[in-house]
């Protein structure tokens, strides 16, 4: 009678996910491992593009680059699947990054290329963001993954914010570039 | 740098929604609310019902308090139906508003009267002990019991006004340590009893009727109602009904009960029932059975001041008991206004909610974000209802049966249709069901309901002052319903009824830290007024001691028009604040409903989840984007933002039937 009384603490429900039917593979909540973009990028995976207008043609450019570095076969599978992707939410932030991105079956691991454009091109999509950065990466299509993938996507746009990006299209080389985002990674 | 323009999708001003109804309560104080109107009865009931049963009455009083416990049964079953329920709401959905209208008409007159019976006989008390004490004194003056009672009512109403505007969480601690101290009361009372009973002896009350002069009403003249002895009986138990009143009350803050609500309304229901009975039944049996019957009639409107008079023991002890006890039925009586004025209020905005009061009642004190104009309506009446009763205990008890037992008929009576027009599964039931085939015959119910229909039929033959006034007063209030109605039907209100809420404006999202102040913070993302599902989930599994919860509406704005002006809420948004509130008060936990502008979702959930130092994030999935997509958009403008966070956030995307995509951002 008076344990009755006493105020009980919510009993926490059971997890949902043992009741609950879930329509796709949930994702493991696993610290990912880290990411260093210095790592995954080389002097031949940054391109400078100082003349480019056009958002397609762009992500065009710098995914057959990353194929053929990359030694990927049928680049237009993959330009395909990143074309895909951006019809869905846009990839493009404020700060003057665009990441355009697929998750493709096959590969083992992640491949990146970083396009700097000191002019700016428009995002076709949201007319008021100035696409400055473009981050394009390929990553595996397997849930074990995903986590990984995303921390990506976070530490890209922690890193990439307006002031370095500004620092980055002062910049007249690939390596210097890359030099860039290696100092800002290690700081 | 100065070159580009960043576009208008981050998040400057923030609007923090308030209301007095995110506050809850235990169900300790939940039970305090009621006993300050049902336990109280104590110290007026006993004399009340002796006038016009005589001495037997402990006996019908002892079988009222019995009934209680079915009426509290029925009350449970309808709270778990309707978290805002209450009579109106309940007899509504069964047998429609015209007859829900009626049943609240004479709820009403049940409050209003409530207030000032429960002031006056506290005025009644303490003008007795100030009588008995001038002496002591040496103070040659006496007061005249009733201008006192009315003076002493009016104050302890006005107090309680000014208590209720503040808002229920200050009154309610206060029920609870009035409560407190009536149990030290009684237990030092009735220990004092026995020790008088065991050096006198004692004898029980006797079981025959002697009806006071006015007791039978209209049947005082009808010689075959004298006969039947089932008849007197009901008379008898119609003259202690009052020992019940309050129990609406419960259903008007079943809303502000904590989680988990079912099972805390169910202990506070056995709260209720305890204390009620034990304090009600046995303070009479010892009035009729301690008192000698000649200085009994001196105190029946002030009895359990006879009864501590009467004590074994010196006289200054007893007087110190007098004291005592009439200090804290001072102190639960007045309390009692203060529920009179919650459940009055509570019953009026369930009509406002379904458009029968004008919109003008609804608004909220600019301050306190109560209902005020609600609370002033109901205290002026308690106010004239003092005034001209001159402050009679007697005839204002005959009175109040008349909505006390009316709309228990009604509510049993739509309990018992609901039964059948919704078959629905309940959280609990009133016990004693019958299952026949596929029909479930409610056994318990109609037990219940043949008692009160008896009860009921015979206080309108035998309590004259009660119908009369009753019925007039009961059809003033549902014709002022229904012209209110009426209007507010011609000026086409179609739409849904929107929680009254207050906006408090930050300039900066980076105030809204303050917000909240427990170590985990759930940020919840709600868009959709009809998709509640995200809150829902949140809140089922949420801590409320150690979580705050934050939900977050992200109003879209095209970049013209954005300046981050909040402005005022649209109709879309009003109705989904409202859900917000519902699904809230449908758990007992509090949330923070936040609304910002941005041109992102996106970069608002995560400003804002930075900003309020989230340890979790919760969504509802994208059915055309996918829930993968989101989160992906959610990782960019987290980083984005550029803001280091301490810990990992974890972030829940949900789809009805389960989680859909659950990881952490680090």
């Amino acid at each position: 009678m008076v344990d009755w009384f006493k105020k009980s603490k919510d009993k926490k429900a059971p997890p949902a996910e043992k009741s609950a039917k879930t329509v796709e593979p949930r994702v493991s909540t696993a610290t990912a491992k880290s990411v260093a973009i210095g790592k995954i990028l080389s002097p031949d995976l940054v391109l400078l593009l100082p003349g480019e207008k056009d958002k397609g043609k762009v992500v065009e450019l710098l995914v057959t680059r990353l194929c053929t570095v990359k030694n990927f076969k049928d680049s237009s599978a993959f330009l395909k699947k990143v074309m895909e992707r951006e019809q869905g939410i846009s990839t493009t932030l404020d700060t003057g990054l665009s990441l355009p991105h697929a998750r493709i079956d096959g590969i083992t691991d992640i491949a990146a290329i970083l396009g700097v454009l000191p002019q700016g091109i428009q995002d076709p999509v949201q007319p008021d963001m100035t696409i400055r950065a473009m981050f394009l990466f390929f990553s595996p299509n397997i849930p074990s993954a995903f986590s990984h993938h995303l921390h990506l996507l976070r530490h890209v746009s922690a890193v990439f914010q307006p002031d370095f990006i500004d620092q980055l299209t002062s910049a007249s080389h690939p390596a210097e570039v890359l030099e860039l985002i290696r100092r800002k990674e290690a700081s | 740098m100065g070159q580009r323009k960043r576009s208008a999708t981050r998040v400057n001003e923030v609007v923090v929604l308030t209301t007095a109804m995110l506050t809850f309560i235990s169900f300790w104080r939940a039970g305090a609310i009621v006993l300050c109107d049902m336990a109280s009865t104590a110290w007026y009931i006993g004399g009340i019902a002796e006038k016009a049963i005589g001495q037997s009455a402990p006996w019908f009083i002892l079988a009222v308090m019995t009934f209680s416990g079915c009426m509290l049964a029925a009350y449970i079953e309808a709270a778990s139906m309707f978290v805002r329920g209450g009579v109106y709401k309940v007899v509504r959905a069964a047998m429609g508003g015209t007859v829900a209208k009626v049943s609240v008409s004479a709820l009403m007159f049940d409050y209003v009267l409530t207030g000032p019976i429960s002031s006056v006989a506290a005025g009644q008390y303490l003008a007795g002990l100030i009588n008995h004490l001038f002496p002591v004194f040496r103070i040659g003056w006496q007061v005249d019991p009733h201008a006192f009672a009315v003076i002493f009512a009016s104050a302890a109403t006005l107090y309680f006004w000014r208590e209720n505007i503040i808002g229920i969480e200050e009154s309610s601690a206060k029920s609870l340590g009035i409560i407190r101290l009536t149990g030290v009361m009684a237990l030092i009372l009735f220990a004092w009893c026995g020790y008088t009973l065991s050096v006198r002896g004692f004898q029980w009350p006797p079981f025959s009727l002697k009806f006071g002069s006015h007791a039978l009403g209209w049947l005082e003249h009808v010689d075959w109602a004298h006969s039947i002895g089932a008849v007197g009986v009901m008379v008898g138990l119609g003259h202690a009904f009052l020992g019940m009143s309050g129990l609406e009350s419960l259903a008007q803050v079943y809303r502000e009960m904590e989680a988990p609500k079912l099972k805390n309304l169910k202990r506070a229901a056995l709260f209720i029932f305890v204390f009620a009975f034990t304090l009600t039944t046995l303070s009479t049996f010892f009035a009729v059975t301690i008192i000698p019957d000649a200085m009994r009639q001196e105190y029946l409107d002030n009895l359990l001041g006879g009864l501590a008079m009467a004590q074994e023991g010196p006289r200054w002890a007893l007087l110190a008991l007098h004291s005592f006890v009439v200090i804290v039925g001072v102190m639960i009586l007045s309390g009692a206004v203060n529920t009179s004025i919650v459940g009055a209020n509570g019953v009026m905005n369930r009509l406002a909610e379904d458009g029968i009061l004008a919109d003008w009642f609804r608004w909220l004190h600019p301050r306190f974000g109560t209902t005020h104009r609600m609370i002033n309506l109901v205290v002026a009446l308690q106010i004239l209802t003092i005034v001209l009763c001159r402050g009679d205990v007697y005839l204002l008890g005959e009175a109040y049966a008349f909505g006390v037992i009316w709309s228990f008929v009604f509510k049993i009576t739509a309990l018992m249709v609901l039964r059948f027009k919704d078959r629905s599964p309940r959280e609990w039931m009133v016990p004693l069901n019958v299952r026949i085939g596929s029909v479930e015959l409610p056994i318990g119910l109609s037990m219940i309901f043949l008692v009160l229909v008896a009860a009921a039929v015979t206080n309108l033959a035998t309590k004259k002052i009660a119908t009369i006034s009753g019925v007039i007063f009961t059809a003033a209030f549902y014709l002022v319903f229904h012209v209110s109605e009426k209007i507010n039907e011609r000026r086409k209100r179609v739409e849904e009824v929107r929680e009254k809420l207050n906006l408090r404006y930050k300039e900066d999202i980076t105030d809204v830290a303050a917000e909240a102040k427990k170590p985990g913070r759930v940020l919840v993302a709600i868009r959709d007024p009809k998709n509640m599902y995200p809150l829902y989930q949140a809140l089922e599994t949420v801590d409320a001691d150690k979580e705050d919860v934050v939900v977050l509406h992200s109003r879209r704005a095209h970049a013209l028009q954005m300046g981050g002006d909040v402005g005022s809420l649209g109709p879309e948004e009003e109705l989904l604040f409202t859900n917000v509130i519902a699904v809230a008060e449908k758990y007992g936990k509090p949330v923070i409903p936040m609304m910002v502008v941005s041109n992102d979702p996106a970069y608002a959930i995560a400003q804002a989840a930075q900003n309020v130092g989230a340890t979790e994030v919760v969504m509802g999935a994208s059915s055309k984007l996918g829930a993968e997509v989101q989160i992906e958009r959610l990782a960019m403008t987290w980083g984005a933002i550029g803001q280091r966070v301490a810990h990992p956030v974890k972030v829940r995307i949900l789809k009805l039937g389960g989680v859909k995509l659950e990881c952490e951002l680090i």
